[in-house]
């Protein structure tokens, strides 16, 4: 299935964190870089849309319910990744088709990413040439 | 003339190939090899030569291999949303004066991308070498350093468009869609860079406006190419191409005018049903058969020891031919050509012909011959 998560720029730091935490190597802590996305009110996001397996949702969503200290770091972290920031960031997680909104990490699960957009109600911030 | 042929000597440029499963990688160190569609793709090598292999590091941001059934071939869709690849340092510096990408992009809303998008788009003095910007309003935008020209209204097809070929030539700023050359002429010049520079495909330097695209073949060239040398980049970049040991088989259906291709140990077989024009081809050992059918104007070869057959049926115009040892059944139906070659222990396979033919060629032994329709030897 394909996941499209909005990140509030306020949550950047912490999204971040999470990712490297569920990713491949530390260079997944780059998933949230770029505020390329905003809302009808102006509010700026970093969004990130991919494919992953149910399975992982689910061990993703069963994580939010463990402490910070209790999150497994991945064999390549040696202690480089903020738990306390990944374990936000686990809080701060909705899944569904919802709008994005500034005070949480909104998923949607949509195999069109474009359409995911419309859901989230986010359009491309425009780049001045 | 083969893509490979322009980086000859060294020529500076860069060629992906997503068809060609041997050159994706799912880790950007390229040992997990990509197998199947659905992976994602870490580092997608460069096939020129030139070592400018583009790779993501960050596993969200990575296009995902798709098979396009339509087309019988594979591609690279990048989702218009985070993903992108990127090269060395350097690779844009001297391969950025034509290019030709064999995409299919959609845009859903507002501004979408500049592509292929530069490291130096953001920074001055202006010295992008962003092509194709792409949005609703302006549809494809040629750019260069900071003059840029809409070029391609949305009338044309951006947002509903198949794959389509688009190359550019900073020297005349002239675009051409397929093979056609736009109308209106885009900035022209050279491109002066401060400092080395990667080549960014599916997003600008800072990794936003990421392009909603669907990846065939790109070929960037370290100068302007010739017409004949875009007019066979055009026909190498539509031509399905498969290569390695145990290809699968290649098809194409409907009025399609490209190529089918498959080489190497192996192959499996190669058809083309419908209103096609292209040729089909196999080649290598144990090639399997090469069929044509239907307004078929190519031609059909099998070569390699073990060829397989190659029937032309309908209202065929091209070519059918069998080299090689041990080779298969020629059969042609309607006004075709048919020539089967081999050596001396050749050991050729029945040849039919019905109907008219221009020309018969039969250099080896063949041990059943029959023409049931009217023929006219030369």
């Amino acid at each position: 299935m394909r996941i499209t998560a909005a990140c509030p720029d306020t949550l950047a730091g912490s999204a971040n964190a999470l990712a490297a935490l569920v990713g491949q190597s530390e260079a997944d802590a780059l998933t949230y870089s770029v505020p390329n996305y905003q809302d009808a009110d102006g509010a700026v996001y970093r969004v990130a849309s991919f494919v992953a397996r149910p399975t992982w949702v689910l061990q993703l969503l069963t994580a939010q319910s463990l402490p910070a200290d209790a999150l497994p770091r991945p064999d390549w972290d040696d202690g480089q990744i903020d738990l306390d920031a990944a374990s936000q960031a686990l809080a701060a997680i909705s899944i569904g088709p919802s709008a994005a909104a500034t005070d949480r990490i909104q998923a949607v699960i949509h195999d069109d990413p474009a359409e995911a957009l419309a859901i989230l109600g986010l359009t491309p911030i425009p780049v001045q040439y | 003339m083969a893509i490979s042929a322009l980086f000859t000597g060294g020529q500076a440029g860069i060629w992906y190939d997503p068809n060609d499963l041997s050159t994706l990688f799912q880790d950007t160190a390229g040992t997990v090899p990509v197998t199947a569609a659905g992976q994602s793709v870490a580092l997608m090598r460069d096939k020129s030569g030139n070592g400018n292999h583009a790779s993501q590091a960050t596993s969200s941001k990575r296009p995902v291999l798709t098979w396009d059934s339509s087309l019988g071939r594979y591609y690279l869709n990048f989702d218009g949303v985070d993903d992108w690849l990127k090269t060395v340092d350097g690779a844009s510096n001297s391969a950025t004066q034509s290019l030709a990408v064999y995409g299919y992009w959609t845009i859903f809303s507002g501004w979408v991308s500049t592509f292929p998008a530069t490291a130096t788009v953001h920074q001055s003095p202006w010295a992008d070498f962003g092509l194709f910007s792409l949005n609703p309003t302006n549809g494809i935008q040629a750019r260069l350093g900071s003059t840029a020209t809409n070029l391609y209204p949305t009338s044309l097809g951006v947002g509903s468009a198949p794959a389509y070929v688009t190359q550019y030539h900073t020297s005349d700023g002239a675009l051409y869609i397929n093979t056609t050359k736009w109308s209106i002429a885009g900035p022209s010049g050279s491109v002066a860079y401060p400092t080395p520079v990667p080549f960014i495909l599916g997003a600008n330097v800072v990794g936003s406006e990421c392009l909603d695209l669907r990846l065939y073949g790109l070929v960037l060239l370290g100068r302007n190419m010739t017409t004949g040398e875009r007019s066979s980049v055009y026909t190498d970049l539509t031509t399905l191409s498969s290569t390695g040991t145990a290809s699968g088989s290649v098809s194409i259906t409907g009025a399609a005018s490209g190529q089918a291709k498959a080489a190497g140990q192996g192959s499996g077989s190669v058809s083309i049903t419908g209103g096609a024009q292209g040729g089909a081809q196999v080649q290598g050992q144990a090639s399997g058969g090469v069929s044509i059918a239907g307004a078929a104007q190519g031609g059909a070869s099998a070569q390699g020891q073990g060829a397989g057959s190659v029937p032309i049926s309908g209202q065929a115009s091209g070519q059918a031919k069998a080299s090689g040892q041990g080779a298969g059944a020629v059969t042609v139906f309607g006004a075709g050509t048919a020539t089967v070659t081999g050596g001396p222990s050749a050991g050729l396979g029945a040849v039919a012909i019905q109907c008219r033919v221009r020309r018969l060629s039969i250099p080896a032994r063949v041990h059943r011959l029959t023409i049931p329709c009217l023929w006219r030897a030369k």
